[in-house]
């Protein structure tokens, strides 16, 4: 038992303080996702926040009533910054707006290209917000339409989007997954700019957001994945996509899984090899008071496609076809670089190299950081080394002949 | 006031009401048969199952009497008895009564334990424990024989502390049988059976067991002291004494066990602890105990030791499972919905659509509705358990969810917690799960997981201070001894077993005797 005064204060403790942040979990709405548009020629920002309709996602019968409802609401907010059009969408809610689970923003391209840094501190100041949610851009389009897009694989759009990105991040090193955390790093660490993916849809958006789009076997509206954003001072400033965008996954270090395709013989792309591993180091130096950078990448990989005749039994072959390899990423690095030098964004954060290495000049030459990046030396060294063949060595078409 | 001051003024200091009634005057005998009759006659009140038989002996006749308790005695041993008496009616050469006193006093001793009684209150005590006592017209002494046959069932398999190997004998209610049960495990000259008395109108047949050379003089004695401090005029089963003698008389926690089998009985005392066996019942009171003994199962020794260890560690998690997990989801279904996992958020919400309690009360209600099932299918009689299961589980498990008056994965919890309870081998540890689970659960309902660390805090505190007969309850992890942990949290092989728990200071601290000669361990066989 605890005794006398000790007691006293433990009960006073449980009777005097209420329960101040109590709120049963069945009076939250929970937000999937959010998307942040501009109209033309308006000051106001326009927010849509997905809210998850949970009797529709549950697993359980007989619940809920009949007939089948969407999965999610959207309501839309207007406001010239967000807490106001947070509000605005509050007011439309039965139920509390609760950020604390698994969702994606969504930047409109207008807001995007006319500054993101307004949007970022409310983001991370939210309660219950998370710095590892995903941050999206909307290419050509509106993000609303975008994130309002029903498919058939996940019952809620939102989650959708935040999987594809994740799984062609993952499985093929064209986009860069980005959460909120690498954005607040690019804006505001010096050195370093952001880089966020692109989302954009294909087909006709209106349908979209209709049940008929999950019927389908052929959705009429499709959402995808593809090129990043580059910024600089927290306005986008050009798109990459394909080949290139690989090239900056690659300086970034951040390939999981990638497709190199080679030309062999007169076809093209005859070859295809695998990076199943890929290790990049940015080695800063100052060539007379200029900055010069080497790339160093260690990659490894596997044939999974061989359609020309090579001797892939041959150690000499399977060395020519590294180098090979190595040229073609050198290649997709260089033109990287350019487009990010042609705008002056350092999303590569060469800069945060160079403060690390030589901070005192660092300090002298941050101020035109944009400038000189852009007429910065870059080496690049890959290496490339082919672990295996697949299940077979030699090439079919080789028998077949 | 502290909830202790307010208890002992509403239940009044024993102490200060304690009589003493060893002083009162024995009755001697009375030289009159017929007044030492009526007297026994008076105080038994008549009752029915009184029996006094007359005969004469002897020339010159003297007159005796044969009294015993029909309901008490063995047939046969009377029946000698009263045979060798009538027998002799006509006899010779009892020429004086001392010569007819020594002659009836061996006819008693064939019957067995014969003794000779001098007052009236030792009669009267014998003749309740089912003696039979012979008076004499004219002697002031009478015999008593043990001709007691008290009812008593067979040995069984312990209902309580089951084991799927290893011993399956139980102790009985008749004391007889339970010192015989813990003597064939220890034959040895050593082991000590005290007899005490206690409760002044049941006269309860109390034995303090231990292994003398092993166990540490000064608990035996404290123990003792405690026995004799108890006053009260009934004690029936061992809860009357455990109530008692219990250091901390208001905590939730037991510090002290209750066994219902002689190998573990054996096995505790030989470990330097006392058993105290009551007459009348089959559950054993061993102390002093630690907090983490209630975790340990008989079958822990009967078992590998791997899979015994493996088997302890889940009993924690149960008795934590059990203690925490409803107010863990009402923590985070009313605090903290951002630790969930996305998709069992949103389960619940979805679970919870239409369901009219809040969360807190839903859970309350349904841990309250788990304890009248449980307390209904232990008390309905045996016919009747399994349409009560039936009933609850239905009516819980089924109509409730599907009325969309509680959550399925409310269910869910309460099954746990309610399974996670009856893993406990000590009933003890379970009932203080059971009850400071309430208490986890308001707190985690006003604070979240602040409350439920506040109240964790306070428990551990509280099990801090416990003391069991001297020894820490929360031995041997606080004070931490580092030897005694082979048999706590692990349960190691039985020959690494070397020593005795220290914290019961035994007069024989090593099990296993051994010699080291050149740095070589050589175990002595």
């Amino acid at each position: 038992m605890i005794k006398g005064r000790v007691g006293w204060v433990f009960l006073l403790l449980i009777l005097l303080c209420g329960c101040a942040d109590r709120q049963d979990i069945d009076t939250l709405a929970f937000v999937s996702g959010v998307a942040i548009d501009r109209m033309p020629d308006d000051e106001e920002y326009q927010v849509t926040f997905q809210i998850i309709n949970p009797a529709q996602i549950s697993t359980q019968t007989g619940k809920g009533g009949s007939g089948r409802k969407s999965t999610v609401t959207s309501y839309t907010g207007r406001g010239s910054s967000l807490s106001e059009a947070l509000q605005e969408a509050q007011s439309k809610s039965p139920r509390k707006l609760f950020f604390a689970h698994r969702q994606i923003w969504v930047i409109g391209e207008r807001v995007a290209r006319q500054g993101i840094q307004n949007l970022i501190d409310i983001t991370s100041r939210l309660q219950g917000g998370r710095l590892s949610m995903s941050i999206a851009v909307a290419k050509e389009a509106m993000a609303s339409d975008v994130l309002d897009v029903l498919t058939a694989m996940e019952q809620i759009p939102a989650f959708k989007l935040h999987r594809t990105l994740e799984e062609k991040a993952k499985q093929t090193g064209m986009v860069i997954r980005t959460e909120l955390d690498d954005v607040i790093h690019g804006l505001v660490d010096e050195g370093v700019e952001p880089v966020i993916s692109g989302v954009e849809i294909l087909g006709q958006a209106k349908k979209g957001e209709t049940e008929e789009n999950v019927t389908q076997t052929k959705p009429t509206a499709v959402v995808k994945a593809d090129g990043m954003a580059l910024f600089r001072q927290g306005r986008l400033r050009t798109w990459v996509a394909g080949k290139e965008a690989r090239g900056v996954n690659f300086i970034k270090d951040r390939i999981e899984n990638t497709l190199i395709q080679l030309p062999c013989q007169k076809n093209e792309d005859a070859i295809g090899i695998q990076i199943t591993q890929s290790k990049a180091k940015i080695r800063p130096s100052l060539n007379k008071g200029q900055p010069m950078f080497t790339i160093q990448v260690d990659t490894e990989g596997k044939i999974i496609e061989a359609n020309c005749q090579v001797n892939l039994e041959e150690n000499t072959e399977i060395r020519r076809l590294e180098k090979k390899t190595s040229d073609e990423i050198e290649k997709q690095i260089r033109t990287a670089i350019g487009s990010a030098q042609k705008v002056r964004a350092d999303v590569f954060g060469f800069g945060q190299t160079l403060h690390r290495k030589h901070p005192k000049e660092w300090t002298r030459m941050k101020q035109r950081w944009p400038q000189l990046f852009k007429k910065a030396q870059v080496q690049v060294q890959v290496k490339t080394e082919i672990e295996n063949t697949g299940l077979r060595t030699q090439p079919l078409l080789e028998l077949t002949r | 006031m502290s909830y202790k001051r307010l208890m002992n003024r509403l239940f009044k200091r024993r102490n200060q009401a304690k009589q003493q009634e060893t002083d009162i005057d024995l009755i001697p005998i009375y030289k009159r048969l017929d007044d030492n009759l009526a007297f026994l006659k008076k105080t038994f009140g008549n009752s029915m199952d009184l029996a006094i038989y007359h005969a004469q002996i002897g020339k010159p006749s003297v007159k005796l009497a044969v009294i015993y308790l029909e309901s008490m005695v063995e047939d046969q041993s009377i029946n000698r008895l009263m045979t060798d008496i009538y027998n002799q009616d006509n006899g010779e050469g009892f020429t004086s009564k001392e010569h007819t006193f020594d002659w009836l006093k061996e006819k008693v001793v064939s019957v067995g334990e014969a003794e000779r009684l001098s007052n009236l209150d030792d009669i009267c005590s014998k003749v309740t424990y089912g003696h039979v006592v012979v008076l004499m017209d004219g002697v002031t002494h009478a015999i008593s024989g043990d001709t007691s046959a008290p009812p008593h069932r067979s040995i069984s398999e312990p209902t309580t502390q089951r084991v799927t190997q290893g011993p399956k004998e139980g102790f009985t209610e008749d004391i007889a049988t339970n010192l015989s049960l813990v003597r064939r495990r220890i034959p040895s000259t050593n082991l000590r059976f005290d007899e005490m008395k206690v409760g002044r109108i049941t006269r309860t047949r109390v034995a303090v067991t231990y292994v003398d050379g092993i166990v540490n003089p000064q608990l035996v004695a404290g123990v003792k002291r405690r026995l004799q401090n108890i006053n009260t005029d009934s004690v029936l089963d061992t809860r009357d004494i455990g109530d008692w003698i219990e250091d901390n008389k208001f905590s939730v926690f037991q510090t002290m066990l209750y066994y219902e089998r002689p190998d573990t009985v054996a096995a505790k005392i030989l470990e330097g602890r006392v058993a105290i066996l009551v007459e009348g019942t089959p559950f054993v009171l061993i102390l002093p105990v630690t907090a983490l003994e209630t975790v340990q199962a008989p079958e822990d020794y009967y078992l590998r030791y791997d899979i015994a260890t493996f088997l302890r560690a889940i009993r924690f998690i149960a008795f934590f499972l059990a203690l925490l997990s409803p107010s863990i989801y009402v923590a985070l279904a009313t605090f903290h919905q951002d630790m969930l996992p996305t998709d069992i958020a949103l389960n619940i919400v979805s679970q919870r659509e239409g369901v009219p309690f809040p969360i807190f009360v839903e859970a309350l209600l349904m841990e309250l509705t788990f304890e009248v099932l449980r307390e209904a299918g232990v008390r309905a009689p045996r016919i009747l358990g399994v349409s009560i299961t039936i009933v609850g589980a239905v009516i819980i498990g089924q109509t409730a969810v599907d009325a969309g008056v509680v959550t399925p994965i409310k269910v869910i919890i309460v099954s746990v917690t309610g399974i996670a309870s009856f893993v406990a081998p000590e009933f003890s540890i379970s009932v203080s799960a059971r009850l400071l689970r309430f208490a986890f659960l308001i707190l985690a309902s006003t604070y979240g997981f602040f409350g439920i660390g506040i109240a964790f805090i306070i428990m551990v505190f509280h099990v801090q201070s416990l003391r069991s007969f001297g020894v820490p309850y929360l031995a041997p992890l606080s004070p931490f001894i580092g030897s005694d942990l082979k048999d706590v949290i692990f349960r190691v092989p039985h020959w690494a077993m070397t020593k005795r728990p220290a914290y019961l200071q035994s007069m024989m601290p090593r099990r296993i005797r051994f010699q080291t000669s050149q740095g070589k361990v050589r175990y002595d066989d």
